[in-house]
């Protein structure tokens, strides 16, 4: 990145390569300056009554006048001539002159799509983008509105570069929980989500408790420089969230939303499943293969599928040859996908409700946001949100200022109806069950065996699906509150000092009711009654009644910060420097317990004695009570140090540095390990602003490099043996379990990162972007080693810090104004980003072979030189004559699928590598188009350069629990079939060996690339002055999001991104919204 | 000026109350279950962990390949492959969780009690809970090293001072790598724990689960008869009987329920001197696939209760119910008087005291004989037809408790040429006496991991 080396023409090539993607044409404005003798005058303010420095222009786009202070001037003016004024922020207003005077007041309207000034938060800091070296990506308040959803993170999906939703993917870290990544991986197993910051403080409760609404804008810290303010924690980036807040001198100003979202019912019949037919033709030939046998004859009360019923009593001979054909003919007609819709399943929708009040004084500001939503899930789950925002500013005494922020939100989620798959038969998922009102499901017993046991003494013991639900309910009820306040004093010019504290709290109740008709309590009171043969009596262990299980749990944080900041201009030198410490505690304590002969009105419970050991009456098996009572109480204490500086001359060349050393109480460490310094630096240079810089038709050009260390710390990681204590329920003594072995040698994880920028911006800001290339290395990664477990048999892998990575990629952000023409305008805005990781280096004696690929790529599995995400199957030799798949053994096909998974171990001569799992192109294209008061925008995003594993059927699972695969239906079921078919013939007994090699086989790894259009949306803003609303601005709005997939690269039925589950439905929006 | 100095006033203070508070401030526990096992309570806890000590735990390969049961072709078909190779002797690959981790996850446990003892003195006050971590430590070790040792080493003969056994791991540095020792030197470490632990433990624990004297007596006579050294067996079968010789009298006992009932017999019972319980190798044992061995269960005379308490029809042949785990699922491995009748009945007989050996075997077999019919107690007219008959009955109480495997390599090793045979869709597989198979495979993945030679 050299200036010698630029080269005007070979940019402007480049550019127009990237802008015919995206643009069609372009138009330019045209402005002529006029400065003549007036003929009329006015003043154009806000409602408010405050001036707006607005353009006015007549007759075809020629300026009249440039309002300054409001006021303008303008010269010979007809009846009837049309006059516009246009002002950013503004909506803008056409206005017909009727001869009413030589004086115009015209008043504006503030648009909802505020563009205020564009500022990054950091959130120890406040800076212009472009006056920062790290790489922050900003997401607007405009910007966050267009795609809908209650969680803010679903509302910067597609709007940033870097930023990936990776579904289903995971290194089974139980930290993460977003599945949120920004700029791919930086560490292998540990946690794998971006640090949320909301206000300046990290973030630690349930994302979902943020009003989306109450979001200004949204910044996220990608490089090292960036996010190193934030230290042990930010090696997978920050997001920043920014609450909105009201403004001195500002007249209150109400705003208000509502919105709803309907969803179209999930697409169960895509699941994947056999057809009736198919299972119960499986059912049989198991059946006459005597597989059910062992379960009739020694287990006879526990339950069998229908077909098996009736096979069963036509093998008895209680009914005939053809009563049990047609009783299954029926059966087959029957489909468990379509009783799960007809009787579970609803379209999901969503109410959002927001209000907000602000403004502001002389010496205070204040806003009040309230904001209810209610959603209705798709198995009628209910889920009420409250929240309240109170933020206020106050200047206290000259140099004193203070600010509080108040968030409370209040949340109830309540189970619904059974989900898809969710009620077994006797273990097996049957494909022809029918729900019908009143009937019974033989779902765990054979009502044939409990309606006779105790002589038909006990409890009801069917399950009833059409009805249990409403018996058995779960609820979460959340309730957060936190705030925090900030004094700033001014101890002298360019210095202050910032003291700042939060205190967060967050109760969490789950409670599960089962009451006294549910089968849940039903169950649980007849399997421990004791029926005395003798006298006929039965003796209940468990009292008659529900059962309620309650877990609690409390997160409480406190935070508290000390910070100088020193911003001082001396000629042509700025510095801007902050220095800070931060001291932050996180405590969690939880209790939970169960309750039995629970009933809530009168209120009751019964005590039950969980220490002796009972005979259940089905299996005569001795058992106690599990009890649920448990305790937890966890404490993370972080303290930080940090300090960053940044130094600017002229404006143009700016350097800067920060370091932070953060501490904390991680278990088992001793404090030398408890610390961690870590730092970053960066160079800036606005080459626009040289005197030497004469490209008139790219006014901002600024090259910033920066390089900085971040690290990763894992709390669950420890350096000594580290044990539990529990008690044992049998002999009630108190119990020590190892559940980390001593490992003195491990350390921090760390990771650097290289990042070279570009920004740039074409006049008038008709397109601007910017580039980034980067380059991430992380040593000293935690990984799971396989290890000789003689030493220990707890886990068959230790952690210990043995990977090296390297992941890099750039992200291009552009936007584009592609048409300006009058009341036409035309917006593109592209984000694309590559990324790609490897292991460069995995100290293991085994995990060198690229077996160990063969699992799905939905779990990090380092190979060293290969994707951290990355899928390898076994060379496909297609079906043999029989219907068996085929391997390779020394080269040569083979069906001995031991041999062959055995040379895959060694040798790994049998495999095939196919690519990463994790997209190594994606991004997103949104266009907006604006005519009059009506905008359209779409997103399209796109995700390429990557392999997925198909779900392959496996018979063991086929017989075991009775899951099937929709490929059932094109398996081999002849000879011949070998050449059309990759699906393996049904043969009993399984082979699992089998079963696994042609689930690991390349015949089930496809391309996952894709375009999928992620939502259109339709607003129409109305002009106010026109409409003579009481309205600031009002503005309708509807929209489709999850539209569907344009183009994918497989055809084989399957969405790449949601090849195991359901993929969510599409959902229609309407809303509102608007102030005055 | 003043300005200057209010600034280096507050950047001073604040620094050195930041870097000075934090100390502390980190010094919190950060999760209050946690512990570094220092104390004489948490070596303790870590041997009451009887979910990783007792339940579940014991080695169990070597009875899924014994000859006490059989698997239906329904019921082979309907097992994973794994299993089906384990049934048949054929060499299997496997990995972790197994035997092996099950096993040696005590071991560890034991190591580390022991361990946390060198930095704990012994005093006045701490004496009985310092001896009984002591000797519970050396107790299990003990036993996960016999039964482990039994398994996947050849049976004790004068080979076995360089025959194979296991890695004996005496601490618990993971980084020292693992070395089988010899079958002998495993049986050396059991007694020398197990000798120790004698006069360490209490002559009764304060719960079955807990090792006591008896404990560590049953397992040394066990020891002993798998080394063929029968004096010192009897003497420990001898040893252990002293601290509880009780039998349950299957005619009506409050430790039986009606023997009819799915499962008769109580967990915890009276003649439990130590429980423990097999783990599940293989799923290849699982109580409703297994059919027990119709020429065993023929054996069982009409009025022998064992016939009604043990086994249920499963047309056409006999399912087991289990015995002393309170479960038809689960299967006891531990020490019990019933063993130490019979290990004392056949010492004796292999000693030639033919009087004491079938006194102390009809001493068993009354308590499990229908009282309306009169016993007739078993005679031996010969050294060899006492120690038939006894080893018959001792298959009739043992079977299916982890003992049948090491009773076949032991029998086998004195010329008993019992060949055992499994006919599977058509196909025989056999395994011959003293073959190499009798010392099970060790898993894969710790052969990999170790580099120890496989079996």
């Amino acid at each position: 990145m050299n200036d010698n080396h630029f080269n005007a023409k070979k940019m402007k090539w480049n550019f127009m390569i990237i802008s015919t993607v995206i643009i069609l044409s372009m138009l330019a404005f045209f402005s002529a300056y006029a400065q003549n003798p007036s003929k009329i005058s006015g003043k154009v303010t806000d409602l408010d009554g405050r001036p707006v420095g607005a353009s006015v222009r007549f007759k075809g786009g020629m300026l009249l006048a440039d309002g300054k202070n409001g006021e303008f001037t303008i010269p010979s003016v007809k009846p009837g001539d049309t006059i516009r004024f246009t002002a950013l922020g503004y909506t803008a207003l056409t206005k017909i002159y009727r001869r009413e005077g030589d004086f115009l007041a015209i008043k504006m309207t503030e648009e909802i799509k505020q563009l205020e000034d564009v500022v990054a938060q950091t959130g120890y800091q406040t800076v212009k983008p472009n006056e920062i070296n790290g790489t922050v990506s900003l997401i607007n308040e405009q910007a966050l509105q267009t795609r809908v959803g209650t969680n803010i993170l679903d509302r910067i999906i597609g709007q940033s570069s870097g930023l990936m939703l990776q579904t289903g993917k995971s290194n089974g870290n139980p930290q993460n929980t977003t599945n949120l990544s920004i700029r791919g991986l930086g560490t292998i197993n540990g946690p794998l989500d971006p640090l949320i910051v909301l206000d300046g403080f990290i973030y630690e409760g349930d994302i979902n408790n943020i009003n989306p609404n109450d979001v200004e804008s949204v910044s996220i810290l990608k490089d090292a420089a960036a996010a190193s303010i934030w230290g042990a924690r930010a090696g997978n980036g920050v997001i920043v969230l920014t609450s909105k807040r009201g403004k001195l001198n500002q007249a209150m100003q109400i705003t208000f939303g509502a919105s709803y979202f309907l969803q179209a019912l999930p697409k169960l019949k895509e699941m994947n499943q056999l057809e009736a037919r198919d299972y119960i033709m499986v059912e049989r030939q198991l059946f006459d293969a005597g597989y059910f046998n062992d379960r009739i004859t020694t287990t006879p009360f526990y339950a069998l599928t229908p077909a098996v019923e009736i096979l069963l009593a036509m093998r008895s001979g209680k009914l005939s040859g053809v009563g049990g054909a047609s009783e299954l003919e029926a059966l087959s007609k029957q489909d468990t996908r379509q009783s799960y819709l007809d009787n579970f399943y609803t379209h999901p929708l969503t109410q959002q409700y927001n209000l907000n009040l602000k403004g502001g004084g002389e010496r205070n500001s204040y806003l009040f946001g309230i904001a209810y939503d209610r959603a209705k899930g798709e198995t009628y789950t209910t889920n009420d949100k409250l929240n309240l925002h109170f933020a206020n500013d106050f200047k206290i005494v000259k140099n004193l200022d203070l600010s509080t922020n108040m968030y409370y939100t209040n949340s109830t989620a309540n189970s619904g109806r059974p989900a898809y798959n969710s009620l077994a038969v006797g273990g097996r998922f049957p494909a022809y069950l029918d729900f019908a009102s009143g009937d019974k499901l033989a779902y765990q017993y054979r009502s044939a065996y409990t309606d006779t046991l105790a002589r038909g003494k006990l409890l009801d013991w069917a399950y009833y699906p059409l009805d249990d639900y409403k018996h058995d309910v779960y609820r979460r009820k959340t309730q957060e509150f936190f705030a925090n306040a900030g004094l700033r004093y001014q101890i002298m010019s360019g210095l202050n000092i910032q003291l700042s504290y939060q205190y967060q709290k967050q109760n969490t109740t789950y409670t599960q009711t089962a009451d006294v008709q549910s089968y849940a309590a039903r169950n649980l009171v007849n399997t421990f009654s004791q029926y005395d043969q003798s006298t006929g009596l039965i003796k209940y262990i468990v009292p008659k009644g529900g059962i309620l299980n309650m877990d609690h749990t409390e997160v409480y944080s406190h935070t508290g910060r000390a910070q100088l900041n020193y911003n001082k201009i001396f000629g042509l030198h700025t510095i801007n420097a902050i220095l800070g410490a931060e001291m932050r505690s996180a405590s969690t304590s939880g209790n939970a317990s169960r309750r039995l002969g629970y009933q809530a009105d009168p209120l009751y419970f019964s005590a039950v004695d969980e220490l002796t050991a009972y005979s259940e009456i089905l299996t005569g098996n001795y058992s106690q009570l599990a009890g649920n009572n448990t305790l937890t109480q966890t404490d993370y204490r972080f303290v930080s140090l940090y300090a960053n500086i940044a130094y600017s001359y002229k404006g143009r060349y700016t350097i800067s540095s920060s370091v932070r050393r953060d501490g904390s109480n991680i278990f088992g460490a001793n404090t030398n390990d408890k610390w961690k310094p870590l730092w970053s630096a960066g160079l800036g240079w606005k080459l626009a602003e040289e005197s030497f810089y004469n490209l008139d038709w790219l006014p901002v050009f600024t090259l910033t490099s920066t390089f900085g260390y971040s690290g990763n710390v894992d709390l669950s990681r420890s350096a000594s043996a580290i044990a539990g204590y529990a008690s044992n329920t049998v002999t009630g003594f108190p119990i020590t379990r190892v559940n980390t072995i001593g490992n003195p040698s491990l350390r921090w994880e760390q990771l650097s990162q290289l990042n070279l920028k570009v920004d740039f911006e074409l006049k008038r800001q008709r397109l601007t972007g910017s580039f980034s290339w980067y380059l991430k290395k992380g040593s000293d990664l935690y990984g799971n080693s396989p290890y000789d477990y003689t030493s220990w048999g707890g886990r068959d892998d230790l952690v210990r810090n043995i990977a090296n990575m390297k992941g890099y990629g750039f992200d291009l952000d552009l936007h584009s104004k592609n048409i300006q023409a009058g009341r036409f305008n035309w917006n593109t805005d592209l984000y694309l980003s590559y990324n790609q990781s490897e292991t460069t280096e995995y100290y293991s004696q085994y995990g060198g072979n690229i077996v160990n690929l063969l699992s799905g790529g939905t779990f990090i599995t380092p190979v060293a030189g290969y994707p951290l995400y990355s899928i390898a199957g076994y060379r496909w030799g297609g079906l043999d004559a029989q219907g068996n798949p085929q391997g390779y053994l020394k080269g040569q096909l083979s069906t001995d699928y031991n041999a062959i998974a055995e040379e895959a171990g060694q040798t790994g001569a049998n495999l095939e590598y196919k690519g990463t799992a994790s997209p190594t192109y994606f991004g997103s294209v949104i266009n907006t188009f604006g005519w009059k008061g009506i905008s359209l925008s779409f997103n399209i995003n796109y995700k390429l350069g990557y392999q997925v594993r198909k779900p392959a059927l496996s018979y063991s699972q086929l017989i075991s629990n009775g899951i099937g695969n929709r490929e059932f239906a094109s398996r081999w079921q002849k000879p011949g079939d070998e050449s059309a078919s990759n699906v393996p013939a049904f043969v009993y007994p399984v082979n699992g060996n089998r079963d696994a090699f042609y689930a690991g086989a390349t015949a089930n790894i496809m391309s996952g690339d894709h375009i999928r259009l992620d939502y259109i949306r339709l607003a129409y803003t109305f002009s106010t002055a026109t409409w003579k609303f009481p309205f600031r601005n009002l503005e309708v709005y509807t929209g489709l999001q999850n539209v569907g997939i344009l183009w994918k690269a497989n055809h084989d039925d399957y969405d790449p991104d949601y090849t195991n589950v359901i993929p969510p439905g599409r959902q229609l929006t309407f809303g509102i919204r608007g102030s005055f | 000026m003043k300005k200057k100095y209010t600034i280096a006033i507050i950047v001073g203070l604040y620094t050195t109350i930041a870097i000075l508070g934090c100390k502390k401030y980190l010094e919190m526990k950060s999760d209050a279950k946690l512990v570094i096992p220092k104390t004489l309570t948490d070596a303790q806890g870590l041997l009451d962990d009887a979910t990783l000590m007792n339940l579940r735990t014991t080695p169990s390969f070597g009875e899924a390949s014994s000859d006490d049961f059989f698997l239906p072709p329904a019921s082979y078909n309907a097992i994973l492959s794994r299993g089906q190779e384990a049934y048949t002797w054929q060499p299997t690959p496997y990995r972790y969780q197994n035997d092996w981790s099950m096993g040696y996850l005590a071991v560890y446990n034991s190591n580390l009690s022991l361990e946390l003892l060198n930095d704990i003195t012994r005093n006045t006050a701490n004496a009985a809970a310092w001896d009984q971590v002591k000797g519970s430590a050396l107790f299990f070790r003990a036993y996960y090293f016999l039964m482990l040792n039994s398994q996947f080493g050849l049976a004790y003969d004068q080979s076995s001072v360089s025959d194979l056994g296991i890695p004996l791991r005496l601490s618990t540095d993971f980084n020292s790598p693992s070395v089988r020792a010899s079958v002998l030197g495993g049986y050396q470490q059991v007694i020398d724990d197990a000798g120790k632990a004698i006069d360490l433990l209490p002559d009764y624990p304060q719960h079955v689960m807990r090792p006591s004297k008896g404990a560590a007596a049953a397992l040394l006579s066990r020891c002993y008869l798998y080394m063929h050294q029968y004096d010192l067996a009897l003497k420990y079968a001898g040893e252990a009987l002293k601290f509880n010789n009780k039998l349950m009298n299957f005619n009506g006992d409050n430790d039986l329920l009606a023997l009819s009932n799915a499962v008769p017999v109580k967990k915890f019972n009276k003649e439990t001197i130590w429980y423990a319980e097999l783990s599940t190798s293989f799923g290849v044992t699982t109580t409703a696939r297994i059919r027990i061995d119709s020429n065993l269960y023929a054996s069982y005379g009409t009025n022998d209760l064992r016939k009604t308490a043990f086994f249920k029809a499963a047309a056409p042949y006999q399912q087991f119910k289990g015995n002393y785990t309170g479960s038809a699922t689960v299967y006891f491995s531990g020490f019990a008087t019933d063993e130490l009748y019979l290990n004392s009945a056949e010492c004796k007989a292999y000693l030639n005291d033919l009087p004491g050996a079938m006194a102390d075997l009809n001493t068993l077999l009354k308590s499990r004989w229908k009282n309306s019919v009169a016993f007739v107690p078993l005679t031996a007219v010969s050294r060899i037809d006492a120690l038939d008959k006894i080893r018959l009955e001792r298959r009739k109480e043992l079977l299916m408790r982890g003992l049948r495997f090491g009773d076949l390599k032991r029998y086998n090793k004195e010329g008993a040429n019992i060949i055992l045979k499994r006919l599977v869709n058509g196909k025989t597989y056999t395994l011959l006496p003293n073959a190499s198979y009798y010392a099970l495979p060790i898993p894969t993945d710790i052969i990999e991991a170790s580099g120890m030679p496989q079996n």
